[in-house]
């Protein structure tokens, strides 16, 4: 009884501290402000530096201090009130974000300017205040450098052991990672130790915090800016400041020996079936940073790791988005669809389920109007029927009859609303196989073979659960195996999306797939315009262009085996490493675009 | 995807392309006796009724003035299978059933690959222009093997490309540099030590790629993608139909309009789409009769794909599917050097005749359409 009392005010304490979600419930809240400190070291800097316009309610802004008759000996019922006035521009969860303290260093609006300078012993004293000093105990020192760099994926060590405390007391450590790009996913591991090793997962700049705690007292946050360049990964290890100790920071650049890309037993079979399946789940070509992790894994387990990742899923909706034509003012922005591909990959729907929502949503409604074209849409879409021919006509009569209310019954099932019918061709066989059908062409390229497609059709509507598994099965088999041998041509989706990770290592925004893909279909030869685009990429600021002279080698080969899917011919190496040797022109840059502009790259 | 892949390897071997172009295309353009050197087929698609065209003269004066010129045919049978697979049969002279959604090519050939192999005519001759998105890209070509990519017409979307967003994206990023001598040497130099198996040579050849290029950036930027309102993805569409027309003179030009499907939501928005068009078709016949390369060798045909319901629905608009005449019968207008002059012909035709018809007019045959010439239209 009593242990959970203590914990509902130790949770209590928490809550009313929480300065941010996450802050892990087991650090200790804030220390208020200590009335005899402030009576002690800060009452009389505010007497010199502040009261003499705030004791003036026409110029005191909100806070109100009273004057001293004796600055030496001021009367405590005045420093009482000078305390409350001042506890009121103090924030506890964020001291140094303290009006108090950023109005007098001049930071935020101060009709009184800078009064006091953030390196002067009064801001000091002033800041310990916020913190919660005591005569007897003043906060800690957080210390760790504030810039650092690394790539993507790469293990970037965090080193605060030079963190200390005036009052020599031990110090316990809080890291935390406070900022970083949209939709990071940044790994911090020992975030309770001396040092932390941080992972980005995404480039940007990322900010991680570094508070102590001496017992009592929480330091002043400290703040490590990492830089994560766009596309560094090709001179992860030259892109770093030279380290303060040999092996940190430095943690990412495999050893040679071990780095799977290195080694001169880099398989070309496998390097392409990583791309081909890289293209087909995810509609784009590998990171360095990727074929690094991946290579080294068998095939089978290379296709779990793609189809549990969120990226696998977020494409396949994007694919039934652009299947069923719901785009622009048709696609859904918020609401229960854009949470499919998180519940696809947390085994939360499955995907015949998945399609069916989205052909149930309010957005399909609106982009098939009327009881003709929506029938008609359902019946092509969901059943691969051709409603035109003699037999289907009825099947589209009676459709639209339900679909306008009346009672009807089609495939021996019974409905009198949109809604029955998109439930009853849901739970047709010939649904199922239709889904499987359009799957099986887009992932593999080719047609289902007959006697599959109807084992695989009564597996799912026994299971639809069974779809992951089912795909997985192709593209683990031998035939999806054997077809990487034969290029494919890029289409425009996985051209602009191979394009923005390949030149400037990130996804594309919607809008901006939207609008270089729509230009691309609009035209029937699309060439001059992917170079076009490849072009304003290749010199658009997010271009980050990596230093070829550090290891022109390593670069190469790199760059054949991301952009092309294959190592160079030993030819096309030493060509390529004569080329940026001698030839002034010939750059990281151009060295990249030639890859890009050239004619393989149109296929993967 | 991978008969594509072949089918460019294939050419770039030289072998399709080696054997056949001389074989088939040298006798044709001797045989010619039309006076019309160009066509211009006009699908003025998304379901439009006779009713408000040249039931209602008002509406369509443009069209109007090209049929005191040449002629009305009140009688086009159509069959109801949906926008595209509509469209589709004027252009490949076949009923089509593709399906409203389907993004593939269609099995046979079109009206630009007949003309394109069988008169020899270089891409940058045979243009399509529409608006209306992606799908119409399956237009341009088929999947037939006879025919195919290496036949097909150049396309141009005017909706997709020349539009604020687009824009806006690029110049987000900067606008690029044109590559100087020594960088175009050094990146060649690069790209011929790669060891790729020989790649197809595309579509177009360099000087076509550069002219559109050019006036892709040129229009990128231009007047095109400024036009706004309901039905100016069809705007769009003629308005590049009419530079193409400038900068190439097809000898065959086809256009696609696909906005009057507003009309599923309101029947006034639809007329004002249909007279929007109309002015729009004017300006088209206007910039022909202004070039005298074209003025009296140019021939043009303009019909919709089908009609729309008798009856307005419940939000007051007109869908497609009641099977009634004015879904299933529209009228053609056309005019040119080998048409009659201001002539109503009542005969029954079918939509899918235009493409053998622009085919003849062209001297080439139309080898696998289903449509019959329309000779009657002749004077
Ligand atoms: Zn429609």
């Amino acid at each position: 009884m009593r242990a959970a009392v203590t914990l509902l005010l130790i949770a209590a304490a928490v809550v009313l501290a929480a300065p941010e979600k996450g802050r892990s419930t087991s650090s200790p809240p804030p220390a208020s402000p200590d009335l005899l400190y402030f009576a002690a070291e800060v009452a009389a800097d505010l007497q010199v530096h502040c009261a003499g316009c705030h004791s003036d309610a026409e110029t005191a802004g909100g806070l109100l201090l009273e004057l001293f008759e004796d600055p030496s000996k001021p009367a405590p019922e005045r420093v009482l009130r000078n305390f409350r006035a001042s506890l009121r521009f103090v924030d506890m969860r964020e001291p140094r974000r303290s009006p108090l303290l950023r109005k007098a260093g001049g930071e935020m609006g101060h009709g009184g300017g800078a009064v006091f300078s953030a390196t002067a012993k009064a801001y000091d004293r002033l800041l310990y205040f916020a913190l919660g000093a005591t005569a007897k105990n003043l906060p800690p020192d957080a210390f760790a450098r504030d810039r650092v760099r690394g790539s993507v994926g790469s293990e970037i060590r965090l080193d605060g052991s030079l963190s200390g405390d005036p009052d020599d007391d031990e110090v316990a450590y809080e890291w935390r990672v406070v900022d970083g790009p949209p939709g990071h996913d940044a790994a911090l591991r020992g975030a309770d130790g001396e040092t932390a090793v941080f992972v980005p997962d995404r480039p940007g700049r990322y900010q991680v915090e570094l508070k102590v705690h001496d017992g009592k007292l929480w330091s002043m946050p400290v703040r490590i800016a990492v830089e994560v360049p766009r596309t560094p990964d090709w001179t992860a290890g030259a892109a770093h400041d030279p380290p303060p100790r040999a092996g940190t920071d430095r943690a990412d650049a495999a050893p040679i020996e071990r780095d799977p890309l290195r080694s001169a037993r880099v398989r070309p079979d496998r390097v392409r079936l990583l791309r081909r399946l890289c293209y087909d789940v995810l509609q784009r070509g590998p990171r360095v940073s990727e074929l690094r992790a991946w290579l080294p894994l068998s095939h089978e387990e290379t296709v779990d790791t793609l189809l549990r990742g969120d990226e696998a899923w977020l494409t396949w909706y994007e694919d039934q988005l652009y299947y069923f034509l719901l785009l622009d003012r048709f696609r859904p922005k918020e609401g229960p669809l854009t949470k499919l591909p998180r519940k696809l990959s947390m085994d939360q729907i499955s995907v015949p389920r998945a399609v069916e929502t989205i052909v149930r949503s309010q957005f399909f409604n609106a982009r098939n109007p009327g009881n003709d074209t929506f029938i008609t849409v359902v019946l092509e879409q969901c059943m691969g029927m051709t409603v035109q021919e003699r037999r289907n006509v009825r099947t589209l009569e009676l459709g639209k009859k339900m679909y306008d209310g009346y009672r009807t019954r089609i495939w021996r099932e019974e409905g009198d609303s949109q809604a029955d019918f998109v439930r009853i061709v849901f739970g047709q066989r010939g649904a199922f196989e239709h889904l499987i059908r359009r799957s099986y062409r887009s992932f593999l390229g080719s047609r289902i073979d007959k006697k599959q497609l109807k084992a695989e059709a009564q597996r799912l509507q026994q299971d639809p659960m069974a779809f992951k598994a089912m795909l997985r099965d192709w593209l683990v088999s031998p035939e999806y195996v054997a077809g990487a041998e034969r290029p494919r041509e890029k289409t425009e989706i996985p051209f602009v999306r191979a394009l923005f990770v390949d030149l400037l290592d990130r996804l594309p925004t919607y809008d901006e797939l939207r609008n270089v893909r729509n230009a691309f279909l609009s035209l029937a030869d699309p060439t001059p315009l992917r170079l076009v685009v490849g072009r304003v990429l290749l010199e658009s600021n997010e271009m980050v262009v990596p230093d070829s002279a550090i290891e022109p080698r390593r670069f190469v080969r790199e760059q054949f085996l991301r952009l092309l899917g294959r190592p160079p011919a030993d030819e096309e190496l030493e060509i390529y490493i004569e080329a940026l040797r001698s030839d002034p022109k010939v750059t990281a840059r151009l060295v990249i675009w030639a890859l890009v502009s050239s004619v393989e790259y149109q296929t993967y | 995807m991978f008969d594509e892949i072949s089918r460019r390897r294939l050419l770039a071997s030289g072998g399709v392309a080696a054997l056949t172009l001389p074989l088939l295309s040298a006798p044709v353009l001797g045989a010619r006796k039309r006076k019309t050197k160009h066509v211009i087929i006009v699908a003025f698609a998304g379901g439009v009724r006779s009713r408000e065209t040249i039931g209602t003269p008002s509406n369509v004066p443009n069209l109007m003035r090209i049929a005191e010129k040449g002629i009305v045919c009140p009688n086009v049978a159509v069959i109801n299978n949906g926008h595209f697979g509509a469209t589709q049969s004027i252009f490949t002279g076949i009923r089509e059933y593709a399906g409203i959604r389907e993004n593939e090519r269609g099995e046979n050939p079109t009206v630009f690959e007949y003309v394109r192999k069988h008169a020899n005519v270089p891409s940058n001759l045979v243009w399509l222009s529409t608006s209306g998105g992606p799908q119409q890209r399956n237009l341009v070509y088929g999947a037939h093997p006879e025919y195919g990519e290496q036949y097909g017409a150049n396309l141009i979307d005017g909706d997709g490309i020349f539009n604020e967003e687009f824009r806006r994206v690029l110049d987000r990023f900067g606008r690029p540099t044109v590559p100087g001598k020594d960088e175009e040497i050094a990146v060649s130099k690069l790209q011929k030590a790669l060891k790729t198996p020989k790649a197809a040579k595309g579509m177009n050849d360099a000087d076509t790629l550069q002219k559109i290029q050019k006036y892709i950036l040129e229009e990128i930027t231009g007047s095109t993608a400024r036009i706004t309102g309901p039905g100016a993805g069809d705007a769009r569409a003629i308005s590049v139909a009419i530079s193409v027309m400038r900068i190439f003179r097809p000898t065959l030009l086809g256009v696609v309009l696909t906005n009057a499907d507003i009309a599923h939501g309101s029947y006034n928005a639809y007329v004002e789409v249909i007279r929007r068009a109309d002015e729009q078709i004017g300006r088209l016949w206007d910039a022909v009769q202004q070039d005298p390369q074209l003025r009296d060798s140019t021939t043009i045909m303009v019909l919709p794909e089908f009609g729309r319901d008798r009856n307005l629905n419940q939000r007051n608009g007109l869908d497609h599917g009641d099977r009634s005449p004015d879904l299933l019968k529209v009228s053609l207008v056309g005019a040119g050097p080998d048409f009659k002059q201001g002539k109503t012909l009542t005969k029954d035709i079918r939509s899918i005749d235009a493409c053998p018809t622009a085919c003849d007019l062209l001297g080439v045959p139309a080898r696998f359409s289903k449509g019959k010439v329309l000779k009657h239209l002749y004077s």
